[in-house]
Formats: C-alpha cells, sequence, structure tokens
C-alpha cells in the first residue's frame, strides 16, 4: 500500500514515512525535555532540601490541573479527529483540539502573568526555581503554540487523513511531555 | 495538495463504517478511548491528592513516579498507538529512558558529592 493513498493502514498509523519521520523526530525532542527535567533535578538536588522553595507555596495548582485537563481532553478530541469517518466530523473534532490548546495557552499566559504581578513577584532571574520554570514551561509553551498552528493550518487547508495522523502523534507527544513537568515541578513535594 | 487531502478519509473499520449514519455503530471504537481519558483524568486527581497527603516525602514521590508513568504509558498505548508502530516507538522509548537513566546518574552523583562536601 503506497503511503498517502488513505488506505486502511495509513488511518491505523501503522506506517507511513510521515509517521515515522514524525517519530524520529519525538524522539530528538524527547532529549530535549529530557535534559530540561535532568537540568532541574540535579539543580533541585544541588540546593537540598532546605533551600529549595516548596512549588505548592509558589504555584497555583488548581489553574495547572485544569491546564492538564485541557491538554488530556484535546488528546482524546485528536484521536477521535483521526478516527472520524467523514471531513465534516473530522474538521469537528480538529476544531475542538484546537480550542483546547488555546485555552491551554491562555492558561499558561494567566499562570505568568500572577506570578510575575505577585507580591512578591516571581521573576525569570528571582532564584534557580523561578529559572528553571520559566525555561521549562516557556519550552513546553512553545510546543504547544507550534501544535496550535500546525492544527490552525490542518483546519485552514484540506485535512488528509495521513497529514492528520502524523500531527496528532505530535501533539499526543505535547500531553505526554507535560505530564513529567506537571508531576515534577508542580506536585513533588520538596520537603 | 493532494488528493488524500480533498477526500474524506475511509473508515478504518466495520464498525466506523456506518458512523455517519448510525451513531451506535462507533461505540465499539470510540468507548475505549473515552474510557482511558477518565483513567488519564482518574490517575490526575491520584496525583493531586497524593501530592496533598500527609506522609513522607519519599513516598509522595514515589507514588507520584508511579502514577506519572502509568498515564505516559496509557497515552502511548491508546492514543499514540505504540504498539502499532513498535519500531519507532522504541526508538522513542529508547530515547526517554536513556534521558531518565543519565538523570538519575547525575542525580545520584551530585548527592554523593554534596555529602562528600
Amino acid at each position: 500500500m503506497a503511503v498517502g493513498d488513505g488506505g486502511p493502514e495509513t488511518v491505523r498509523g501503522t506506517g507511513g514515512v510521515g509517521a515515522t519521520g514524525m517519530w524520529t523526530f519525538l524522539a530528538t525532542d524527547a532529549m530535549g525535555f529530557g535534559g530540561l527535567l535532568i537540568a532541574y533535578g540535579v539543580l533541585r538536588v544541588r540546593a537540598g532540601v532546605d533551600t529549595w522553595p516548596d512549588p505548592r507555596a509558589r504555584l497555583a495548582l488548581a489553574p495547572a490541573a485544569a491546564m492538564t485537563f485541557a491538554l488530556l481532553l484535546s488528546s482524546l478530541t485528536m484521536t477521535l479527529a483521526t478516527r472520524a469517518p467523514t471531513v465534516g466530523r473530522r474538521r469537528a473534532w480538529v476544531l475542538a483540539t484546537l480550542a483546547l490548546g488555546v485555552a491551554f495557552l491562555g492558561g499558561g499566559a494567566f499562570e505568568y502573568a500572577h506570578l510575575l504581578g505577585g507580591a512578591p513577584a516571581m521573576g525569570l532571574t528571582a532564584d534557580l526555581f523561578a529559572s528553571t520554570f520559566y525555561v521549562v514551561t516557556g519550552f513546553h509553551a512553545l510546543h504547544v503554540l507550534a501544535g496550535v498552528l500546525a492544527v490552525s493550518f490542518m483546519l485552514r487547508a484540506k485535512i488528509g487523513a495521513q497529514a492528520l495522523e502524523t500531527t496528532a502523534l505530535y501533539w499526543h507527544f505535547v500531553d505526554v511531555a507535560w505530564m513529567p513537568i506537571f508531576s515534577i515541578i508542580y506536585l513533588w513535594p520538596a520537603r | 495538495m493532494t488528493d488524500d487531502a480533498m477526500e474524506p478519509s475511509p473508515s478504518p473499520s466495520p464498525a466506523l463504517a456506518g458512523e455517519g449514519s448510525s451513531g451506535t455503530a462507533s461505540r465499539p471504537k470510540t468507548f475505549p478511548l473515552l474510557a482511558v481519558f477518565a483513567l488519564l483524568a482518574a490517575l490526575t486527581a491520584c496525583e493531586l491528592f497524593v501530592a496533598g497527603m500527609d506522609a513522607g516525602r519519599a513516598a509522595r514521590i514515589t507514588a507520584l513516579a508511579g502514577l506519572l508513568m502509568a498515564k505516559v504509558g496509557l497515552v502511548l498505548s491508546f492514543f499514540m498507538r505504540a504498539r502499532a508502530n513498535r519500531r519507532a516507538a522504541r526508538l522513542t522509548l529508547l530515547a526517554i529512558g536513556v534521558a531518565a537513566a543519565a538523570g538519575v546518574v547525575l542525580m545520584l552523583e551530585m548527592v554523593f558529592r554534596v555529602n562528600v562536601l
């Protein structure tokens, strides 16, 4: 079966140059996220239990949990889009995914504004925790933004099954990448 | 623009083939996805609960790490369908594993150095 002919194998995502290329890209991108989280872990361990701030004292969990929920839901809608039988339904699910991605970015922007405008303000250079927090979450937000742009393009163009499947892989990876960020940075207790 | 992009995708299975005309036909394929999503949401709620528990730091971190791995496994298996694309998925998981192992080694080394000093 040729790549991109829209056959059942393509829709199921079991092969294709696009999917393999995307998996390879995701492997390299995972190393990038891994490197940042390793840096966060090393700095946190090096700082010691007494000097590293408790994340729950600085970060609001409720908005972060809502953002997590939005990203999980967007993975579901994206999967439903790849399995939709008609273009109309596919477009509707892709639109829902796009809305949830934008909601996640909005939540992130709200969180940044709250942290930067709070008293005391947590600026980028406030301390090691602040620096690593902004770098890791900002790196992830850029990935979500890239995903939102890609999904927007899918909406503007006619959505093909193969292209949507490849984009969905990227979108799910963005969801997977957020999971350790949410767990390690927001939830792991400092003491 | 390819021809593929201009056409609706063919149904991946007989169960989905009738989705346009009958809503019940799609249930066998959609229900597992909804169940996985519900499980992911429940695991996230468990994470929030564990983080707020009055328990030891190490116990909470261990529990959170377990919940994290369960969530990642669910998304990889059911949403990314890693089982259907084993070779590429193995490559990605290998990269993640190498990064995680390197992190553990680095952190252990740092802990050892801090203790020595």
